[in-house]
């Protein structure tokens, strides 16, 4: 029972009541266990970030600027060393992959959601969900012995052809030796890695354009294509954007296929098809078994790592806004 | 509600049960054995393991871990294994750019150790050099050639230089594509060791042209990239390069076993007394008895790069185990016992192993050093009289009587073996080739058994080599090079290498490769696909019902 208070109203203010819940153990317990996972997975990442740069600091602080401007990295060898040709020649793979994979990352979702048969539908989307299972062990394995030696051919005839493009030019391409181990061979074999993850986005959000607009767009006379062309693509537009995000941070971070196919090289460049190419990942991989003894190169790679971990965390943070974003729909609000 | 709770503690209570079941069998190992660790070199890990296999058989454990020899060195100064294995020691206190000091020598005086030797075996430089349609097999080179062409000053497989060492025959104008390891290895430290003692200007001037800035420049197991050079990453992907399509022009170094398995031809390398040699594990131990310790046992190769025989191949080197000789953490006298008896079997039948391995057996003076470093170690078992130690070097006839002389035609003086006449020229050159090869007329007389292509003799070939100065006219004439197609395989005949060369060797592999890339995705992909058909089967049952 309530106990109505004998004092005049205006007394108490204008307090909000005070809302007190009790929750049974049960609820308190699972609340407690989620908001645990959830505080443990901003925890980690922060330990993870605040580790490399623990580790890293006093290089990093040593260098200073030239670790930023300096091309060569001979840490190990006691020479200079530095990122300012790894980390180009890193986005150069993961763009040269995004190029590759997003168109085919774009038919196949339209494919999944708005063409293929419904049994048929069910049977590819575990297949792309499949590729992306695939150790990229052997997409390296795979790409060193068996596209290579193909891919080359395709990079002399594009570099014989269309070398007036920059990108397109290769010093010397008399030899198939000068079309080994470059930045395309690399990025094409990255963009098979890069294909499922964009895929699956892309068709989500694909699959969530409104019902209603695409059977009006029918209604007044629309081809399939129109449909897709006037309603799917515009609602879905953000979703691309975070697909294409997601999988270039994939392709920053892949690490051994690129070991395998790279030929290591110290100059950021247009041309992409000429030997020579490299990653911080690669870089890592390669230098971390014989740079442990030398506090300097190892603390080196690390920092090179901590490049790699910011440049990673900021294209997946923008690439989760967008995808976000996208969910509500308001891409659509043209 | 209750039933999943219920559900949910039988669940824990099995799990529960099952831990506690399954603890003491994890248990049970380590209380009983002596187990012994080790960490380090990947380039003798694969002898390494073998012999670890091997004495498992007789109860010993151990546990290696391969994780490169600067890695090992690290573990055994922090105390995380018992052992280490490296291609060189422990390193002298340096300064790194930032300052900051190290020395590993320092870092490991609180675990006294010693150097052994453990596993040999020859750099060799496999190349991938066609004219006209022929593979070249009988490529020779200085040591100072061959320095030059890994550091990029010898750009051009036409260069007057790699001509003077082949008995002047020129090669086509072809761009050289030298094949460097890109990640951490020993064999780059052996090759860099030997250029470092051998050509020592041309790699501290190469080293400086790169921007490594010490004087003079130290032997490096992350060999430096330069301009024109491909690097790969592990002795597979060195010799997959060079032996592809696209590796033609291209010569990298790999232990010899990799060249082997590829069929690709190794380069003679020319010794002290004159002579080309190929890195057979026989010319790798007969050029490790020249080696010499320094006061603190570790290595001395001089000696071996300058071997005065004409077998030995220069390019030949060991790696170290590294040993501890007191019982500090984490080192006992029960584990050194069963070091010491790990290490007295490959210093002796464990090297029996050695040639098949792609390695090469440690010669007596090596072995006699490993006795006496076993002599140190806490624990250690006596060993055997050196006359008893079952090593091919000592007890079978390896360096003295089952070592082939020096082939014909590998005297520095002499041009080299099976030579056919320069790309372009006419088989009239090959008379006219005498001028250069004459003396060598005796010594060829012996070559001509066991010719693969049926070619009867190889004494044309061999004065062909005179005729190498007639230019680099390329591949004119078909039919002349044609003939002497057989004096491309002689020297593999002659100096008695197994070395065939067949050229369709690419596409087996790759097809392999695919087949299982396949099998792996039937394996991954079949069981989901399966259940899918399955439940949609069902779904559709349900349906009509």
């Amino acid at each position: 029972m309530t106990v109505l208070d004998a004092r005049p109203i205006a007394d108490a203010g204008d307090v909000p009541l005070r809302v007190v819940v009790r929750r049974n153990p049960a609820d308190r317990v699972y609340r407690g266990v989620a908001r645990g996972g959830g505080v443990a997975t901003l925890t980690l990442m922060g330990f993870i970030g605040g580790f490399l740069l623990l580790r890293s600091f006093h290089v990093l602080n040593a260098r200073g600027f030239a670790f930023l401007t300096e091309k060569r990295w001979l840490a190990a060898q006691n020479g200079p060393f530095g990122i300012a040709a790894v980390l180009p020649l890193t986005f150069e793979i993961a763009i040269v992959a995004i190029v590759i994979a997003v168109p085919v990352a774009t038919v196949a979702a339209l494919f999944l959601t708005e063409y293929a048969p419904r049994r048929v539908r069910r049977l590819l989307t575990s297949l792309v969900d499949l590729l992306a299972a695939v150790p990229s062990l052997i997409y390296g394995l795979w790409g060193l012995f068996y596209l290579q030696p193909h891919l080359v051919h395709v990079s002399k005839w594009l570099s014989d052809h269309l070398g007036f493009i920059p990108f397109f030019h290769v010093q010397n391409g008399t030899a198939l030796s000068a079309f080994t181990s470059s930045t395309f061979i690399a990025g094409v074999v990255v963009s098979l890695m890069v294909v499922p993850v964009c895929t699956t986005v892309m068709r989500e959000v694909f699959a969530q354009a409104p019902q209603g607009e695409k059977e009006g767009a029918l209604a007044l006379g629309a081809t399939k294509w129109g449909v897709v062309r006037t309603v799917v693509l515009p609602f879905g537009r953000g979703g691309m954007i975070g697909g294409t995000m997601l999988g270039l941070g994939r392709a920053l971070g892949e690490t051994i296929a690129v070991t395998f196919i790279i030929s290591p090289f110290f100059q950021p460049r247009a041309s992409i098809l000429a030997n020579g190419t490299h990653s911080i990942s690669a870089l890592i991989a390669l230098n971390f078994s014989e740079s442990v003894s030398n506090p300097t190169a190892r603390d080196g790679l690390i920092a090179a790592g901590l490049a790699l971990f910011v440049v990673t965390l900021g294209v997946n943070a923008i690439a989760s806004t967008i995808v976000a974003r996208s969910r509500s729909g308001a891409s659509t609000e043209i | 509600m209750t039933r999943f709770r219920r559900t949910t503690t039988r669940l824990f209570a099995a799990f529960g049960i099952a831990v506690i079941g399954v603890l003491p069998l994890m248990a049970r190992p380590a209380a009983a054995d002596v187990i012994l660790t080790g960490a380090g070199s990947t380039w003798s890990a694969i002898a390494t393991q073998q012999w670890i296999a091997d004495v498992a058989r007789q109860g010993l454990s151990i546990n290696f871990n391969a994780n490169g020899s600067s890695a090992g060195r690290v573990y055994y100064y922090s105390k995380t294994s018992d052992f280490a294995i490296s291609e060189i020691p422990f390193q002298q206190a340096y300064k790194t750019p930032d300052g900051e000091t190290v020395n590993e020598i320092a870092n490991a005086a609180g675990r006294p150790y010693t150097y052994l030797p453990i596993v040999a075996g020859g750099t060799s430089f496999m190349y991938h050099l066609d004219v006209g349609g022929q593979r070249v097999t009988n490529l020779r080179l200085k040591p100072l050639t061959l320095a030059q062409i890994f550091t990029g000053v010898i750009t051009d497989w036409s260069d007057a230089r790699i001509s003077a060492d082949n008995g002047g025959r020129k090669f086509p104008s072809l761009h050289i594509t030298p094949v460097t390891r890109s990640d951490g290895s020993g064999t780059s430290a052996q090759f860099s060791a030997f250029m470092a003692n051998q050509t020592g200007a041309v790699w501290t001037a190469f080293c400086h042209k790169v921007g490594i800035p010490d004087n003079p420049c130290p032997p490096t197991s992350l060999y430096p990239q330069f301009t024109g050079s491909v690097q790969q990453s592990g002795s597979l992907g060195v010799s997959s390069y060079v032996s592809a399509g696209y590796g033609q022009g291209s010569i990298g170094y790999v232990e010899y076993g990799y060249a082997l398995e590829k069929g690709f031809p190794v380069a003679s390398i020319l010794n002290h007394a004159g002579y080309y040699a190929q890195p057979t594990a026989h010319n790798v131990a007969i050029a490790l008895q020249g080696a010499s310790f320094n006061a603190d046992n570790t290595q001395n190769l001089s000696g071996v790069y300058n071997f005065n025989d004409s077998r030995a191949y220069p390019v030949s080197s060991y790696s170290y185990m590294i040993a501890p000789i007191t019982t500090a953490a984490p080192f006992t006298a029960e584990k050194g016992t069963v070091l010491s008896k790990f290490i007295l079997y490959f210093l002796c039948a464990g090297q029996q192993e050695a040639e098949r391995l792609g390695y090469s057996p440690l010669p007596k003076v090596l072995v006699e050093n490993g006795f006496a470093a076993n002599n140190k170690i806490p624990g250690h078992v006596a060993p055997p009289a050196i006359n008893q130690c079952n090593n091919p070097t000592i007890t079978g006839n390896f360096i003295t009587g089952a070592a082939p002389p020096p082939p014909p035609g590998s005297n520095q003086n002499d041009p080299p073996a099976g030579v056919p006449p320069g790309g372009g020229t006419t088989n009239t050159t090959i008379g006219n080739g005498g001028g250069n090869g004459g003396g060598n007329g005796g010594g060829n007389g012996t070559t001509g058994s066991g010719n693969r292509n049926g070619n009867t003799t190889t004494t044309i070939a061999g004065s062909g080599g005179g005729g190498g100065g007639s230019g680099n006219g390329t591949a004119g004439n078909p039919a002349g090079l044609l003939d002497n197609g057989g004096g491309t395989n002689t020297q593999n005949a002659a100096s008695g290498q197994p070395i065939s060369i067949h050229r369709s060797s690419g596409p087996v592999p790759v097809l392999l490769y695919v087949i299982a890339v396949l099998l792996i995705l039937l394996v991954v992909s079949a069981p989901p696909l399966l259940a899918m058909v399955l439940r949609q089967r069902a779904e559709d049952e349900a349906r009509r019902s």
